[in-house]
């Protein structure tokens, strides 16, 4: 059987409708939101950045409330948290506003995808790594600019009896060990979201590429 | 606003009952399962109407149709899992229209429904284009690969057809 002797049979395809053609369900369609992978991720973002928005503000006001203000430190380091997690949230919403574009020709819209979602996935995981070292040097000011009895308990602050060198060794291998250590989480998490959807997105753009 | 946007509702469901063939073959050839061909078609009319204010004719309309047609089923559509291991028999639409209802055409057509799932996405949309009559001058215009390549794909793919609804009808060897 030859392709082309299909034709004709191809166009007869075309009058079996998936859905009934009628103008109400069409209309009803419009309102509807969109379940593509990128739309998904969008909402996602969206719901992220309200959870944290949730999760931050009463602490914040809580620590400024509480204790006579005398946290207060750890309040504004909340709401400067929250300031960088809207930068990185809107970040994010622009590289996936960017990633798609339906009306280019099909191989440029890949090309395009590919580009910005390895472009998201590394701001995923550097943000996910430089977070370790900086909640731990934020834990270690905040333990030890507001609670001075308890120091001298610790190998973690210096005192007369630790010197700062021995702490300060302490605090650099909990940064590296914490820091390597979630960074191959975030990898292999980010690979478990996104790895599949990047490798087949290049399998089919090497496919149009090859002769 | 609303008299506008109403009027350009009214004006994009003409245009899409016009163009609804194309959309459906896209969802054949693309979806096995029912349910996956009506997520996707929905999928294809919602992103056809985010698209629509901003389409100034620079291409013809049915380029820019089977543009978003094919990158929304290549890349922007994820079949539901549970639809992914379907047979042949659900591939096949339930009812045929009235006009392929001979036995001929309709074996010729399952043969054809047959072979072409187990061609690439890629495969699929050059396959598509060809048998709706593009020029490869609009097909490079659709999809981004040059003529002589697809020139080249396209002898591939009807060889691999060939030998895919022959194992088919005779069964492998």
């Amino acid at each position: 059987m030859e392709l082309n002797n299909l034709k004709e049979i191809w166009n007869d395809l075309g009058k079996e409708p998936v859905y009934g053609n009628n103008n109400k369900q069409l209309a009803e369609m419009l309102n509807k939101s969109s379940k593509s992978p990128i739309a998904k991720m969008k909402r996602n973002l969206l719901w992220e950045f309200i959870i944290v928005t949730i999760l931050f503000i009463p602490v914040a006001i809580y620590y400024f409330l509480a204790f006579n203000g005398s946290f207060s430190i750890i309040a504004w380091m909340y709401i400067l948290l929250l300031l960088l997690c809207a930068t990185y949230f809107y970040y994010k919403n622009k590289l996936l506003t960017e990633m798609q574009c339906t009306a280019c020709m099909v191989k440029s819209n890949l090309e395009k995808q590919v580009t910005m979602l390895e472009r998201y996935v590394r701001l995923y995981l550097i943000a996910g790594t430089i977070i370790v070292p900086l909640v731990i040097i934020w834990l270690w000011f905040v333990v030890f600019s507001k609670l001075p009895p308890h120091q001298n308990r610790f190998h973690f602050f210096p005192s007369s009896s630790v010197p700062l060198i021995k702490t300060g060794v302490f605090w650099a291998i909990a940064i590296v060990v914490f820091t390597i250590l979630l960074y191959y989480v975030n990898k292999w998490y980010i690979y478990k979201l996104y790895g599949r959807h990047i490798a087949k997105l290049k399998a089919i753009l090497a496919e149009m590429e090859e002769e | 606003m609303g008299l506008s946007k109403t009027g350009n509702k009214d004006d994009f469901i003409k245009l899409v009952n016009e163009n609804s063939n194309l959309i459906h073959k896209v969802c054949y050839l693309y979806c096995q399962s029912v349910s996956d061909r009506q997520d996707l078609f929905q999928e294809i009319v919602i992103q056809l109407w985010k698209a629509y204010g901003s389409f100034r004719g620079e291409s013809k309309f049915s380029t820019w149709l089977y543009r978003i047609a094919l990158n929304t089923a290549i890349s922007a559509y994820r079949k539901s899992q549970k639809n992914i291991f379907v047979n042949t028999v659900n591939f096949f639409p339930e009812e045929l229209p009235d006009v392929v209802f001979d036995y001929e055409k309709e074996e010729k057509l399952k043969q054809l429904y047959t072979a072409v799932s187990r061609l690439t996405e890629i495969e699929k949309a050059i396959v598509m284009l060809y048998l709706d009559d593009k020029s490869y001058e609009e097909m490079e215009s659709i999809l981004g690969i040059n003529q002589n390549t697809l020139r080249v794909k396209m002898s591939r793919i009807k060889d691999k057809l060939r030998q895919l609804i022959q194992n088919e009808t005779y069964g492998a060897k």
